[in-house]
């Protein structure tokens, strides 16, 4: 575009019609910009005061609405919203803390003390987590780590990852119920089994602004 | 909401203006300044400024493209010309629109019998 020297009122106007839209998109920005530096060149050099062109175009904050009602703005930078397997998963996840929090502050042993005549003196309760069986332990570990791993694992790993923690999961829950243990980390095993089960399919989004169908 | 003749107004205008700009430009490039004088002058839009972030639009979705060319005022000018998908769009409109206007008529004529 070539150079063209606009009044002082003008430039402060488009100075003010800039700052206005830092919300659009930037090449959305500059071609408005560029019409309307355009457009007031061109109506200066037909006779137009600078006053009568600036009037006639309105405030920027009118421009700036005209912008958003053509939806030009950045999307907001929200957070993209958790898939329902990821959600599955998740809630697994939290389930194994629970389990493993419940194991270990279950009452593990109670400690009596007696005096020279057999009577209990005193008596000392103290939680599982204490006295806890190493097998046990190792377990709601294992559970914790393996409901974790496909929070933490993208791309196209994703889902032999999911299928595999979703394996040895319901293994694990199977074998430790001997322990007892193991009807602790059933709920996280299930939901493990589940999320591998549901579709891995994200949400079509709605129609874009920039659908040419528009009306 | 109390309803005014310029909310009737700008409800109508709103999904139609863009496809008055089309037709414009079905008849040839043309350049922003004249264009918002066109609109304006038949109120199609409620002001000049209006017509930029709807341009800026139309260009976004490769309904129209745009450049700078030499005009008989001696300097560069830019020029908005209407593309084939652009020509698709307004000939869909055409189509739509030319029943519902005839629908709305009916109906508004109707309502007066």
């Amino acid at each position: 575009m070539t150079e063209y020297l606009l009044p002082p009122d003008a430039n402060a106007w488009l100075d003010a019609v800039e700052r206005a839209l830092s919300n659009v998109r930037l090449p959305q920005r500059a071609e408005i910009l560029d019409g309307l530096r355009a457009h007031i060149v061109e109506a200066l050099e037909r006779g137009d005061t600078v006053d009568v062109v600036l009037s006639r175009l309105g405030s920027p904050t009118e421009i700036a609405n005209h912008a958003a009602q053509e939806e030009l703005g950045t999307p907001p930078k929200s957070a993209a919203p958790l898939r329902y397997f990821t959600r599955v998963q998740l809630a697994g996840f939290e389930l194994a803390i629970v389990a493993a929090s419940a194991v270990a502050f279950l009452p593990g042993y109670v400690q009596n003390t007696v005096d020279s005549h057999g009577r209990i003196t005193s008596t000392t309760t103290s939680i599982a987590l204490f006295s806890m069986d190493p097998k046990v332990a190792v377990t709601l570990v294992v559970a914790i780590l393996l409901t974790a791993v496909p929070l933490l694992v993208r791309g196209q790993a994703w889902r032999p990852v999911t299928f595999s923690v979703a394996v040895l999961m319901a293994v694990l829950a199977a074998v430790t119920t001997l322990w007892i243990v193991g009807w602790f980390i059933v709920p996280a095993a299930v939901l493990s089994v589940i999320a591998a089960w549901l579709p891995a399919r994200t949400r079509r989004r709605s129609a874009s602004a920039t659908d040419p169908a528009r009306v | 909401m109390v309803m005014t003749a310029e909310r009737v107004l700008t409800s109508l205008r709103k999904g139609l203006v863009e496809f008055c700009v089309l037709a414009i430009l079905k008849d040839g490039s043309t350049y922003g300044f004249e264009m918002a004088r066109r609109l304006e002058a038949d109120g199609l839009i409620a002001g000049e400024s209006t017509l930029y972030p709807l341009l800026a639009r139309l260009l976004a979705n490769g309904l129209a493209e745009s450049e700078w060319l030499e005009s008989e005022a001696g300097r560069p000018r830019k020029y908005y010309t209407l593309t084939a998908e652009g020509r698709e769009a307004l000939d869909l409109f055409e189509q739509s629109w030319v029943p519902l206007r005839n629908a709305v008529d009916r109906t508004l004529g109707g309502r007066h019998d």
